[in-house]
């Protein structure tokens, strides 16, 4: 065969559609996945187009001053969550790991047109086009100021999302190494929290007097409107008044930054060339001084003490989940996920008795109900205990040892964990509601019923068990999680609170409605009953293991 | 031929996994004496894995029947597992734990004594190099070192029979020939060795007998002479030889022309 002498290939044309492609893909590779995507596309879709026409209102019945401000917290808003995105976990996905396109010679600057480029198709991104098409629309006057009007928001888009993919690359070492990812599991929700009780406190900050004016006039919104984001509503504002000069000021000041953004990028993508930067990254890794001595003592003591009462592999399996619990993000996600639980049960409380109800009427429903829902936000750890194990299930289950020992030594942990946590925030909340009387009632119902739910949970376990596993702060459920599933899942807490019913009725009927002298009999009941389903919960499970642990094992070490 | 039960350390009978229409591995008939370094060999996606998951009690065969050590693989699972090592292509490890902590954690599932547990832990590190990185998270080892780790837990409780799938993969050769040294050593001492691997001169040197499986079937069984007497080689033909032979291999001796 002669030698062909092919011309410079059009690594944009590939690029470009290597992106598309993979999109497709992660799209329909499965059902699943392909319905997920639909259900996106029909809700955030809509979702998108009622906010652009929100927008193109804003901005045709406020006064033009007020309508630019509004340009500039919807142009702020895009380009916070375009930028917090890849911090999110959003966007770091196969497409985006430009590391893998290094092996092919492509300069820095192509690599970077194609990650460019590509994003234009992002779901993100094409959510975005409505209200940039209503910006345009709105804020155009004459071909003068659509022509200013359209160069600024390409530049604001070029630069955003060159701003984006650059935090992506520089992020991508501490976002891809496990502590990162780990400190993000727990950041991010904490946030989130922060960001819920803010943005419930605001409107009553506003009743209290907000004044609106005042915010727009204060130095925050004013330093905020320099942003990339600030420069093109200016630039885009002053053109539709008709205003020219410091509308090409503007322009001109984000064509600036622009230009550094892309300097900035080429430069993080030409680190990411020699090493230096993202997953490509080889970084010798700091010696951790060896351990002292005393807590190498105290770590023998404490595995003596242990394995001195209980069989070795009942103390094996609880060693093994407590430095789980620890360790593993999972645990610390679905920790913060019950704190930012509890402050939703904190701001409604307030908003309650902020509706003139009285507290003493909510709190006491608050406090039982409250309680036995932070069960059912922490019902992943308990419903599925083997999820966590992904593929080293199939390592568990080659242990010789009785499997009702694995579930105990599981059990013990999660238990202890949930309890303790739980009588915690149950102390906290009857301190926060004035009802002390009450709380050696609310500790005992809280111990109780996690007791249940773990018992409950070892059978769920092993009839509908799934991989679970963090990436980036978000929990992701292996495929196996389908609708038979979810449909057992919300039959099965449906179970548990109805076998949580005589729990409750043990401690609150006394309490309330009859004489507190019969907690006396109630109590011990209420414990022996929860003892006895604890006890056929574990020998029902056992069975189950016993026939279908191949399985299960097969099942967890699916992939996402 | 399938030798007496009392002397074999791995029975399998007429075994069969289905995967929907594709099977597997298609009624084979497997016998490993006990002290016996088994090399059960084939091509890629020919059922060594699904084999050895079956044996081990991880695959549940769709017919056919176990025994591993005397003991019936469907009914008597925990006791086969009491007397089998093991460690699989895919290494799953809890990798939240130190290496320490996991082979302790191993022992211990096993029902060894803390102190042994202790002891027998520090020997594996020292042997197979892990010692500096006892005290670092699994999560954080290479490749290699997780499989060390995974081949330590699996021969922490001196099994009776040890499946290993491909071993040697990643693995360093100061590693390989201290893991070579401790194979032979447990064989000595009676321990079955169950193993697959790719590389045919491990397996020459290794192997006391060994089984082709191609599509699901054994297409081999013996030792180096009995081998080549059934791929019809001559008598200087290597592993390599007999067994691109055995499994029908088509190697081409065209390449590519436009290299």
């Amino acid at each position: 065969m002669a030698l062909r002498t092919a011309g410079a290939p059009d690594y944009l044309g590939l690029l470009c559609w290597l992106k598309l492609k993979l999109v497709w893909r992660t799209v329909t590779r499965r059902t699943s996945a392909a319905i997920g995507a639909v259900l996106a596309a029909l809700i955030f879709a809509p979702a998108s187009v009622f906010v652009a026409l929100g927008c193109y209102w804003g901005f045709h019945e406020l006064r033009p001053q007020m309508a630019e401000h509004l340009l500039r917290g919807v142009l702020l808003a895009a380009y916070a969550l375009w930028i917090m995105s890849p911090i999110l976990g959003y966007a770091i996905t196969e497409d985006y790991d430009i590391a893998k396109l290094l092996v092919y010679p492509l300069s820095p600057r192509m690599l970077l047109a194609g990650v460019a480029l590509g994003s234009v198709v992002d779901f993100g991104v094409l959510l975005l086009v409505p209200t940039l098409v209503v910006v345009l629309i709105s804020f155009s006057a004459g071909a003068a100021s659509f022509l200013i009007a359209g160069f600024a928001l390409v530049l604001f888009m070029l630069h955003t999302v060159l701003l984006a993919q650059a935090v992506n690359l520089a992020a991508a070492g501490i976002l891809r190494s496990r502590r990162g990812r780990d400190i993000l599991a727990v950041a991010i929700p904490l946030m989130m929290t922060v960001f819920y009780v803010v943005s419930q406190s605001l409107p009553h900050l506003a009743e209290r007097g907000l004044a609106w004016s005042e915010f727009l006039e204060s130095p925050a919104w004013k330093a905020l409107s320099f942003l990339p984001s600030g420069l093109a509503a200016r630039a885009i504002g002053a053109a539709s008044r008709g205003v020219y000069p410091p509308a090409l000021f503007y322009l001109g000041l984000l064509a600036v930054v622009s230009g550094a953004t892309l300097y900035l990028a080429g430069w993080l993508v030409g680190l990411v060339y020699v090493g230096e930067a993202g997953s490509a990254a080889v970084r010798p890794k700091r010696e951790r001084a060896a351990p002292a001595r005393p807590r190498k003592e105290r770590e023998a003591a404490r595995h003596t003490w242990l394995s001195s009462r209980v069989p070795p592999a009942i103390a094996a399996v609880a060693e093994k989940e407590l430095r789980y619990l620890v360790r593993d993000p999972f645990f610390k996600a679905t920790i913060a996920q019950t704190i930012y639980m509890l402050a939703v049960f904190a701001v409604m409380l307030f908003q309650m008795a902020h509706g003139g109800r009285s507290a003493h009427a909510i709190s006491g429903g608050f406090l039982w109900g409250g309680t036995g829902m932070l069960l059912m936000v922490q019902s992943s750890l308990a419903l599925n205990s083997f999820g966590p194990e992904g593929s080293a299930a199939s390592l568990l289950f080659l242990f010789p040892c009785s499997r009702r020992e694995i579930l105990i030594g599981k059990n013990v942990v999660l238990f202890l964990g949930l309890g303790a946590l739980n009588s915690v925030i149950a102390t906290g909340l009857c301190l926060a509601a004035k009802q002390a009387q009450v709380l050696p009632l609310i500790l005992i119902w809280t111990v109780l019923a996690c007791a249940l739910f773990v018992g409950c949970g070892n059978i769920m376990s092993a009839l509908f068990p799934f991989r679970i596993a963090m990436k980036g702060w978000v929990m992701r459920r292996s495929a196996s999680m389908g609708c038979s599933a979810s449909l057992a899942y919300a039959g099965a807490m449906l179970v548990i609170g109805l076998l949580m019913l005589p729990v409750a009725a043990a401690l609150v009927v006394p309490t309330y409605w009859v004489s507190r002298l019969w907690l006396a009999a109630t109590i011990p009941v209420a414990f022996a009953y929860v003892a006895s389903i604890y006890v056929a919960s574990l020998r029902m499970t056992e069975e189950i293991l016993r026939e279908r642990e191949p399985e299960i094992a097969a099942r967890l070490a699916e992939a996402d | 031929m399938i030798p007496q039960p009392s002397t074999d350390a791995v029975v399998a009978t007429n075994l069969t996994k289905r995967f929907g229409q594709m099977t597997a591995v298609d009624g084979i008939d497997l016998a490993v004496a006990e002290g016996e370094f088994f090399g059960f060999l084939g091509p890629n996606g020919a059922g060594k894995s699904t084999t050895i998951k079956m044996l081990c009690g991880l695959l549940r065969p769709t017919a056919g029947a176990i025994r591993i050590a005397g003991y019936d693989g469907q009914t008597q699972p925990l006791e086969v597992k009491r007397r089998i090592g093991v460690l699989l292509e895919e290494v799953n490890l809890y990798e939240r734990l130190t290496g320490r902590e996991f082979l302790i954690f191993a022992a211990r599932m096993h029902g060894l004594a803390l102190g042994e547990a202790r002891e027998r832990c520090s020997d594996l590190l020292e042997l197979l190099e892990l010692a500096d990185a006892k005290d670092k998270l699994i999560v954080d080892y290479s490749m290699g070192m997780k499989k060390k780790t995974a081949f330590a837990a699996a021969l922490i409780h001196h099994p009776r029979v040890m499946f290993l799938d491909e071993p040697f993969n990643g693995i360093d050769p100061i590693s390989v020939r201290a893991i070579r040294n401790v194979l032979r050593q447990l064989t000595e001492h009676g321990t079955t060795i169950f193993f697959t691997t790719h590389v045919m001169e491990v397996v020459e040197r290794l192997c006391t007998r060994v089984a082709i499986i191609n599509r699901g079937r054994i297409v081999g069984d013996g030792d180096l002479a009995e081998l080549r007497e059934k791929a019809k080689a001559g008598g200087e033909s290597s592993l390599e030889d007999i067994f691109l032979k055995l499994v029908d291999a088509r190697v081409d001796e065209e390449t590519l022309s436009w290299l």
